[in-house]
C-alpha cells in the first residue's frame, strides 16, 4: 500500500478498539494547535466516529469554533498508522451513542482514576489515510500481516 | 520530556487544518529556551510542512504507565535535519519508552517497530517554548503552567 493511500474507515475499525489510544489535533479559531490523547475515539458507522469528553477539554473547545480535527490511530496487530481527517458535527449528552461510550470509560476510569463521561461529539470522518511510511512497516517488510501480539 | 515519554506533536495550515505526527524523543536545551522535537520523516511531513509556513506547534508529553500529561506550545518552530546527537537521544528517549511500556504488555519488537525508523530520516522541530498546560485526565487538566 502506497504512503497516504486512501482507506475506509471499515477497513481501520479494529485501530478504534482503544488498545492504543489515538491523538487528536485540533487548531482555535484564532490558530493554535492542539495535541490530545483521546481516552476513547468510537466507531459509529462508516463514515462517523465519536470522542468521549471528561473535564475541561481543550479539544472540544476548539472543535466547537474550527471543527476541523486530525486524528492518528494505530492498527494494534500490525502497527500501521492511519490519519483520519474529521469534521465536527454534534455533542450528545443522551441516547444509546453516549451511554455505550460512558460505559466503556467508566471501566477505563476505574484503571485510570479519571472521572466519566460528560459528553461525546460525532465526528464525520472525510478520509482516512496512511499515516506516511511508518517505520515499523519498513522494519516488518509485511505490512498487512501480524508482525506481534498485544495483550 | 527527555525521560522516554509518549509525544505527539501538532501544527496547523494556512486555513487552520490541523496536522499531527507521533514523535520519538525530544531535546531541551540547559537553560530550557528551546525545545526539539524529534520525529521521522515523512510521517512527520504535513507537521514540517505546517511549521514552516507558521512556526505554530504543540507537543504533547505523556507517560502512559501514569497518565501524567503536559503540553507545550510554541510560535516560532522550523524544522531540519536531525544532528547525530539528536538521533542519539532519540534512542535514548525511545529504549526509555519502551521500559515503560513493557510492563503494561506490550511488545518490545512490536514497539521498536512502530516508533524507530532510518535514523538518516529523523527531523528536529525545533522551538521556543512560550506555553505550557497540565494535560493529565482529572480536573486539574488545562491549568497553565509555568515555562
Amino acid at each position: 500500500m502506497p504512503s497516504d493511500a486512501m482507506v475506509t474507515l471499515d477497513a481501520i475499525r479494529s485501530c478504534l478498539e482503544g488498545v492504543i489510544p489515538a491523538t487528536v489535533a485540533t487548531c482555535s479559531a484564532d490558530g493554535v494547535p492542539n495535541a490530545t490523547y483521546v481516552s476513547q475515539m468510537q466507531y459509529v458507522d462508516a463514515r462517523h466516529v465519536a470522542l468521549s469528553f471528561q473535564f475541561f477539554s481543550k479539544t472540544r473547545e476548539n472543535i466547537l469554533a474550527n471543527p476541523q480535527a486530525t486524528a492518528l490511530v494505530i492498527e494494534p496487530l500490525t502497527g500501521e498508522v492511519y490519519r483520519m481527517d474529521l469534521l465536527y458535527l454534534r455533542t450528545e449528552t443522551a441516547g444509546a451513542l453516549f451511554q455505550s461510550m460512558k460505559a466503556k470509560l467508566a471501566g477505563i476510569a476505574s484503571h485510570t482514576g479519571m472521572a466519566g463521561c460528560s459528553s461525546c461529539s460525532v465526528q464525520m470522518c472525510t478520509g482516512c489515510s496512511r499515516s506516511g511510511a511508518c517505520p515499523g512497516a519498513r522494519w516488518s517488510g509485511r505490512r498487512h500481516r501480524a508482525t506481534c501480539s498485544m495483550r | 520530556m527527555q525521560s522516554g515519554l509518549s509525544i505527539t506533536v501538532a501544527g496547523r495550515g494556512d486555513r487552520l487544518v490541523p496536522s499531527i505526527a507521533r514523535a520519538v524523543g525530544c531535546r531541551v536545551d540547559h537553560n530550557g529556551s528551546e525545545v526539539s522535537v524529534l520525529l521521522f520523516a515523512p510521517a512527520g511531513e504535513p507537521v514540517c510542512r505546517d511549521v514552516a509556513s507558521n512556526g505554530r506547534v504543540a507537543a504533547c508529553f505523556s507517560r502512559p504507565s501514569n497518565h501524567q500529561t503536559v503540553q507545550v506550545k510554541g510560535r516560532d518552530a522550523r524544522s531540519m535535519l536531525a544532528t547525530p546527537q539528536e538521533v542519539a537521544i532519540a534512542r535514548r528517549c525511545l529504549d526509555l519508552f519502551i521500559d515503560d511500556l513493557l510492563p503494561l504488555g506490550f511488545e518490545r519488537r512490536m514497539l521498536e517497530a512502530l516508533f524507530w525508523g532510518n535514523p538518516e530520516d529523523l527531523m528536529a522541530i525545533r522551538f521556543t517554548p512560550d506555553a505550557a498546560y497540565a494535560q493529565t485526565p482529572g480536573p486539574e487538566a488545562g491549568r497553565v503552567l509555568k515555562v
